[in-house]
């Protein structure tokens, strides 16, 4: 009996300490991961946008965008671009599963709903192949253009795949801004 | 047995991946590039020393029957408190590396290490074995991850050595590259030997 006690006092404390433990690593933690999650977009950000003097990151709206498999609520970060408090550009991004994983991918918009750049946050594609959809050759196709001309953009030869997630990505970005236009106008402050 | 053998047992005569062959399975996905090398091996030293460290304090207070079950809880939480950390503070390799990083619970050597060594050894030599085993997973990595990055993609560190329109191998990029360089130097080490026979 003195034996079954001893087990269960002994594992049962290493498990207590250890939960305490990993607890408070994971409060402390807490606020530098978020802030690390949003620096990732931070780079692809500059990227399309330009010529601002906020904070896109810290001026950021939030827009329901439907719900989740398990019905919870899903909100999307549109970024804003400001010059002297008005709205000039705007950033959102979008995920879309390619040949292998979800690529991400950042889109710049006007206010109006013209593309004016396409950056690449995250991807695992193919090295070689499907990660071509970062080269600026193909990322530059997209300056300029409108929804409509989305799907005309030629493929990547040997990453057709990775490419059409690409265009599947930003057209939903697109689609996603010019539904919600005014709202996110609207919190933005113009 | 002088402590500072303890130590250096873990760089060459009983180097974790190549003289146990322990540990192989992220050395293989993780060597792609130096700094990721880097990185994984001092998250795997790290949960070597303060696993080996806590569980040698607590050997004569564990019983024998929760051996094992004390052990992963305990090198768990190590893994966990690295991986919150890396998470907060080196993000960019905590994409790269992925799930290896709560894999190192699974890894064989602090486990092997807790079993073998550290559940009944006193807490300094616990302390040099987990350093020493850790600093030469490290070395391994770093040396099979230089192999495969300056000939797999012609950089070190990200800085490229090579001249211009030197075309690299990307095969060694890929797990079959892995596999090979990993197989070439075991069996150097093996040519070379222990010094002992």
């Amino acid at each position: 009996m003195k034996e079954i006690v001893r087990l269960v006092v002994v594992l049962g404390l290493i498990c207590i300490v250890a939960g305490l433990t990993l607890a408070g690593v994971h409060q402390l933690t807490l606020t530098p991961i978020e802030y690390q999650r949003l620096l990732i977009k931070e780079k692809a950000i500059k990227a399309v946008l330009s010529d601002y003097n906020n904070n896109p990151l810290q001026d950021r709206v939030k827009l329901p965008a439907g719900k989740d498999k398990k019905g919870k609520d899903i909100f999307k970060n549109v970024f804003p671009a400001k010059k002297d408090g008005k709205v000039i550009a705007l950033a959102l991004d979008e995920g879309e599963p390619g040949y292998s994983g979800v690529i991400n991918v950042m889109v710049g918009l006007a206010p109006e709903g013209k593309i004016l750049g396409l950056s690449i946050v995250s991807h695992t594609e193919t090295p070689g192949k499907g990660s071509r959809v970062t080269e600026a050759d193909y990322t530059q196709k997209y300056k300029g253009i409108s929804e409509a001309d989305i799907s005309k953009i030629d493929t990547i030869s040997g990453a057709t795949i990775s490419s059409k997630a690409v265009v599947r990505a930003v057209t939903k970005a697109v689609q996603f801004y010019t539904k919600n236009k005014d709202a996110i106008l609207a919190q933005m402050g113009k | 047995m002088g402590l500072a053998r303890e130590f250096t047992k873990g760089l060459w005569d009983e180097i974790p991946p190549f003289r146990f062959v322990l540990g192989l399975c992220p050395i293989l996905a993780v060597s792609t590039a130096v700094e990721n090398g880097l990185g994984m091996g001092l998250a795997v030293t790290f949960v070597l020393v303060g696993s080996n460290v806590l569980i040698s304090l607590l050997r004569k207070v564990i019983p024998d029957n929760v051996r094992l079950a004390s052990f992963i809880v305990i090198i768990a939480t190590f893994v966990v408190v690295v991986e919150l950390t890396m998470q907060a503070y080196f993000y960019p390799l905590y994409e790269v590396l992925g799930i290896f990083v709560p894999l190192i619970v699974v890894n064989c050597i602090p486990l092997g290490r807790a079993e073998a060594f550290a559940s009944k050894r006193p807490v300094v030599a616990s302390a040099l074995d987990g350093l020493g085993m850790g600093v030469g997973y490290t070395l391994s990595l770093v040396v099979l991850s230089a192999i495969r990055e300056l000939f797999g993609k012609g950089t070190l560190l990200g800085h490229h050595i090579f001249w211009e329109g030197f075309q690299p191998m990307e095969f060694l990029i890929a797990p079959q590259g892995a596999f090979v360089c990993l197989g070439l130097m075991l069996g150097l080490m093996n040519l070379i030997g222990t010094g002992k026979k």
